[in-house]
């Protein structure tokens, strides 16, 4: 009848930690690399090059916002996985009392 | 320094001998000017080609550890229909990383491609230049009666078709960097809507974000490469008068939303001082974040003395952690690099020269802190040997020194302490 569920709550909330602690910094750091070393400055292109002068900061400002939303999502990820955790540890906790 | 060590002192010298020969043959005139609006800065491209390949590592990596980390709970840890929910969410996240790395890719491709282009019109600019140094030689040599006259028409018919070739040329630079625009722009957009297909609503406003903030550091660029061009011709064709020489606008914002904005001017006294200036202000989401200033004086003689310092809070200023204050200050002294002439106009000499400078930044949060010192020896504005000595404190290996030296061959490198 119906699907089979098996969780442990602790396993889903250590995924939670793993996104914080090891996915996000591993994103953050693609975020960095561009903040520190990708502006260029419009004489860099030279005054024949200004086409690619001005097209340049908007494909920065693109990834800047692109990694941004990613990593919200990723927070998303990992706040939705601990309350997923949070809510079967709770239930679990009350069916243990309901059978004892 | 890199394969692009070279860069500065063959333009350098293209425009030397491209401005002498403008005295014989009126054409170099206008050959000169197209090799100075072609000046740009590969060695500056190629390090943000380096960011944005390091950038599609990160993201690269980041897609991987994401799979590996949701395959790796076991089935008896979690079976429900939740967590088909949650891989299919997961599997489009790693979807759209997938197509942002490839234009991290690609942006990093176009930056090198364009660097190498100005490389290659460098190359170009020397021979040019050289060519039309010894045109102007024997048309020179015909007017003074050496050799036969009629040369010297033959001379200037040669020297107009040398300015059509270098307009080419320089026609072939600016489609290139069309092509690189095109990578930018239009290679976002393209990643904004396949990044939609997979399911990311939100990249399409991240793309309109990027459109409205990125233009006014487009426009900025544009604004300064428009007047620079201007003045670029206007000292082509009236020699001196003006006494703004170049001018730097900048409006660009970090990830952290902090925009730098300002500019700078260089101004030249009758008699020939030239006094540079400059300042930024920064503002973020806290609001006055910091700024710079900076500013220098060079004397016909060529002695130059600058400095400069700037303070960064990225959190606003008086919130949150303290900033860091970056420093420095610089003497150089260098053979003039042209000489009066009765016509009115400039006749460019080759030029060499000396610098020395320390630099350093200082954290006040943290405490950490470094400071360089360096001297280098110059030809026709580019380095050809540069020594650099730095020391860094307050971390956690206490203090560290390190050194090198840079030749148009190759870095060498001193052992770290």
């Amino acid at each position: 009848m119906g699907s089979e569920i098996s969780v442990t709550p602790e396993r889903i909330g250590q995924h939670a930690e793993e996104i914080r602690s090891a996915v996000r910094p591993a994103l953050e750091k693609a975020r960095t690399a561009l903040n520190e070393k990708g502006t260029i400055e419009g004489g860099d292109f030279s005054v024949t090059g200004t086409m690619a002068s001005m097209a340049y900061p908007m494909g920065l400002q693109f990834v800047y916002e692109d990694l941004n939303t990613h990593l919200e999502m990723l927070d998303g990820f990992a706040k939705n996985l601990t309350t997923t955790a949070g809510n079967y540890g709770a239930a679990e906790t009350a069916s243990t009392i309901t059978y004892v | 320094m890199s394969a692009f060590n070279s860069y500065d002192t063959l333009m350098g010298t293209a425009a030397v001998e491209a401005g002498a020969a403008q005295f014989i043959l009126p054409p170099a005139a206008m050959v000169a000017l197209q090799f100075k609006l072609s000046k740009g800065s590969p060695a500056n491209l190629e390090k943000a080609a380096q960011a944005w390949n390091d950038a599609a590592a990160s993201v690269e990596r980041t897609r991987t550890l994401l799979r590996e980390r949701v395959s790796a709970i076991s089935a008896k840890d979690w079976t429900a229909d939740d967590r088909d929910a949650y891989e299919r969410k997961a599997g489009e996240f790693a979807a759209q990383l997938d197509i942002l790395h490839v234009y991290c890719q690609a942006v990093a491709i176009a930056l090198t491609v364009f660097a190498w282009a100005l490389m290659i019109y460098a190359i170009f600019a020397v021979a040019m230049g050289t060519f039309l140094a010894a045109l102007a030689a024997v048309a020179a040599a015909a007017l003074a009666g050496i050799v036969t006259a009629e040369i010297t028409a033959a001379c200037e018919a040669i020297a107009a078709t040398c300015l059509t070739v270098t307009l080419v040329a320089t026609g072939v630079l600016a489609a290139t960097a069309q092509l690189a625009a095109v990578v930018f722009q239009a290679g976002s957009m393209l990643a904004a809507v396949a990044e939609t297909a997979k399911g990311n609503d939100r990249a399409l406003s991240d793309f309109a974000t990027a459109q409205v903030t990125g233009s006014a550091a487009a426009l900025a660029n544009l604004g300064q490469n428009v007047i620079n061009g201007g003045l670029a011709a206007a000292g082509a064709r009236a020699g001196k008068g003006l006494p703004v020489s170049e001018v730097d606008l900048d409006a660009d914002r970090n990830a952290d939303h902090t925009w730098t904005i300002g500019g700078g001017a260089t101004y030249e006294t009758p008699g020939g001082t030239e006094i540079t200036g400059g300042g930024h202000v920064k503002y973020g989401d806290h609001g006055f974040a910091g700024g710079d200033l900076s500013g220098g004086v060079k004397t016909p003689a060529g002695v130059g003395v600058n400095g400069s310092v700037g303070y960064t809070d990225e959190d606003g200023v008086f919130h949150g952690d303290a900033g860091s204050i970056d420093y420095g200050a610089g003497v150089s002294v260098e053979t003039p690099g042209s000489a009066p002439t009765g016509t009115g106009a400039d006749v460019p000499l080759p030029n060499a020269g000396a610098s020395a400078g320390i630099e350093g930044s200082h954290d006040f949060e943290t405490g950490e802190g470094s400071v360089s010192g360096s001297a280098g020896v110059q030809a026709n504005g580019g380095d050809v040997v540069k020594g650099t000595g730095k020391v860094e404190y307050g971390g956690e290996d206490g203090t560290a020194t390190s050194g090198s030296v840079d030749t148009p061959v190759g870095t060498y490198r001193t052992p770290e302490t």
